[in-house]
């Protein structure tokens, strides 16, 4: 038992440092999704560090919980000019660091950015095969904010205008139907 | 001598067509109630639009070409697939004003591909889209499943004999009920009690699995849609791998299998005729050619060394393999995975069971199973007809609800359609290839569009170019309507062009 809790332990110690080290360190690069996806090979039980927008839901576990990290230019630059698909990495931490985050992603909100460190794993052999992260510890940078959506008035005449249009031809069809 | 199509013919199109635009607009009621109980505001208004857009050109159409007449097969033709083109127009027009697609063309390329219970979509930023628009997505997939015209029959057709061709001009040829009108019936009636069973066990999957009641409720009616109707669209961009659970994996593909199955096999379940699924050629066909497309995609994947340990391969792969038979489209790796992990040949094990796709007169596309089995009959005939004394007459029979004698109809029929597909994967692959995509990536997107799967390598992305787009909108819609209609429709322009 305490053989295989060794590299979790030395994990963890090296994930706390790391995140105790980046804001005045580059020492260990930050790594997007893609990089994940295309060099998994290279990345496969590596712990890196990774950060994203906090969308969806925390999914949690027993003691863990999944949560769903986007890096694409929506959720790190809360931009809502379009710049592609959504792109990200499912990521399996304790179910107390899930707690921090207080936004999640969605219609309503821009989720928290955070950032967490730990192990990627090309094909999980703990989650069925998945591509997911083991984070050890998870710090918000950002936290989540709501977003704005003023209503255009300019769609309420729209609107209107075809509603009317609608129950004249209706009415005009009802009665054309009369014998 | 080509005849040019008269007045009515055009007065009964229009007509009909009509109807079905109408019918549109009433589906999109179900979103705008979703928009306001969750106070999108801006989404209820989109669909306010597109709602009174359909109701205004349906009524016009409605008013100003009333007919009385009867439909002819051609004009049944013509209106499913020039009715399926207005419904996209139509229903696109909520996607694009969301602000998610980066132009008109993208929004009818979802909506195509919902209609046709395809999958890909080129929707931007899914996973900030409204509720509102989630449901319109999955209702698209939902009501395309069983027909837009299924629906319009349904509900806003009267009995009259004319309107069974719009039915089978929209890829339906079978008759559960005596009455095309008992059929669509029967087949909602199919398909509304699954939605309530189906979604109920997946609600308290998602609940067990840790999500919140509402949008666990929410998800869980979503993601039957997406499955029952093998359509493949999903809430979040990491589509069924967002739920990391293997009850949901399982639930989802039960579904989807269940939901690719014929409709007429369906009612013979439904009316107790249950020894139909053992003796159905279409369920014969779908076993083999599934665990073939699963052994190629296994070797391939052993060789490529991906997965840590067999059960992990094995979940994996049945799942990508199940879903792209079913042509489904769900997907529980990533896209480029595909590439990256699976190599050329797991990529090649994919791509024939998208090819080969499940059951005629179903939710789900490709060649079908009905045909694969009828080939295959033949091509035993043709070896035994080799075989036999010259004198011998050979009969070969197969089980499809009931006994049936194969005669030359049936495989020349089969045999046609399937040299359709063929024909729309060759030419939506070489509009990839020469856009400089590669060959292997360029044909499992082809076939995917084509067969209406959903499964896409990366191909499929808001950046390809537009003429990639447009064709793969015209594979979506061949491939659904299985070209009949479509056939009848380009002829229908010609002779009103060229005829006299």
């Amino acid at each position: 038992m305490m053989k295989r809790e060794r590299p979790h332990i030395a994990v963890s110690f090296v994930s706390l440092l790391v995140l105790f080290l980046l804001p005045t360190s580059s020492a260990l690069a930050l790594t997007s999704s893609t990089e994940l996806i295309e060099e998994h090979k290279a990345y496969d039980g590596q712990v890196i560090t990774f950060e994203g927008e906090a969308i969806g839901d925390i999914m949690v576990r027993g003691d863990n919980a999944w949560i769903h990290l986007n890096d694409d230019q929506y959720g790190k630059m809360r931009s809502r000019k379009l710049s592609g698909y959504n792109s990200g990495m499912a990521v399996w931490l304790p179910a107390n660091e899930a707690a921090k985050i207080t936004t999640l992603g969605n219609y309503d909100n821009w989720g928290d950015l955070v950032r967490v460190v730990g192990t990627f794993n090309a094909a999980c052999p703990e989650h069925g095969g998945d591509m997911d992260i083991h984070a050890i510890s998870l710090a918000i940078i950002d936290p989540g904010e709501a977003i704005e959506r003023p209503i255009e008035t300019e769609r309420i005449y729209w609107a209107l205008g075809l509603g009317l249009s609608s129950a004249l031809l209706f009415f005009l069809n009802r009665r054309k139907s009369r014998p | 001598m080509i005849q040019r199509p008269r007045i009515l013919d055009y007065k009964n199109i229009a007509f009909y067509s009509g109807k079905i635009i109408f019918g549109v607009g009433l589906l999109m009621i179900l979103p705008l109630v979703t928009a306001l109980i969750f106070a999108e505001w801006n989404p209820a208004l989109d669909f306010m639009i597109g709602i009174f857009s359909c109701f205004t050109l349906g009524l016009s159409m409605q008013l100003f070409f009333k007919t009385d007449h009867d439909l002819s097969w051609l004009q049944g033709m013509v209106v499913a697939s020039f009715s399926w083109l207005l419904a996209m127009l139509l229903g696109a027009i909520p996607h694009y004003l969301s602000g998610h697609f980066a132009s008109f063309l993208d929004a009818c390329f979802d909506l195509m591909s919902g209609y046709t219970t395809t999958g890909l979509f080129l929707l931007q930023d899914l996973d900030h889209i409204s509720h509102a628009l989630n449901m319109w997505r999955h209702l698209l997939t939902y009501a395309g499943g069983q027909g837009i015209i299924v629906i319009a029959l349904t509900f806003l057709v009267g009995g009259s004999g004319g309107v069974v061709k719009i039915y089978v001009g929209e890829g339906k040829d079978e008759k559960l009920l005596p009455n095309v009108i008992q059929t669509a019936r029967a087949i909602w009636l199919i398909s509304l009690s699954y939605l309530v069973a189906g979604s109920l066990v997946l609600w308290v999957i998602a609940l067990f699995e840790g999500m919140p009641p509402v949008r666990g409720l929410l998800h869980s009616v979503w993601i039957f849609m997406g499955a029952w109707s093998t359509g493949g669209f999903a809430p979040q961009s990491l589509n069924t791998s967002y739920y990391h659970s293997l009850f949901f994996e399982m639930a989802s593909i039960i579904i989807f299998i269940i939901g690719s199955f014929n409709f007429a096999l369906h009612w013979a379940v439904w009316t107790k005729n249950r020894k139909e699924i053992y003796r159905n050629i279409e369920i014969i066909s779908f076993t083999i050619t599934l665990s073939i497309a699963l052994a190629i995609t296994t070797v391939g994947l052993i060789r490529m060394g991906v997965y840590p340990e067999a059960v992990a391969m094995f979940r994996k792969a049945f799942y990508q393999i199940s879903s792209a038979h079913t042509t489904t489209g769900f997907m529980t790796i990533q896209a480029r995975a595909f590439v990256r992990q699976w190599g050329e040949m797991g990529m090649i094990g994919v791509t024939m069971a998208m090819a080969i796709g499940a059951s005629a007169c179903s939710t789900a596309g490709g060649f079908k199973g009905l045909r694969m089995g009828v080939i295959f009959k033949a091509l035993v005939k043709e070896i035994r007809g080799i075989l036999a004394p010259e004198s011998a007459v050979i009969v070969e029979k197969m089980h499809h609800i009931k006994n049936v004698v194969l005669d030359d109809g049936h495989i020349r029929s089969a045999m046609l359609i399937v040299l359709s597909y063929i024909m729309i994967y060759t030419v939506t692959t070489l509009v990839g290839v020469y856009y400089r995509y590669p060959f292997v990536e360029s044909l499992f997107d082809a076939v995917s569009v084509g067969s209406n799967s959903g499964l896409s390598c990366g191909v499929t992305s808001p950046a390809m170019p537009a003429l990639m787009k447009v064709v793969y909108i015209l594979a979506m819609w061949m491939g659904r309507l299985e070209f009949m209609a479509i056939f009848g429709l380009v002829g229908f322009m010609y002779a009103s062009v060229k005829g006299k």
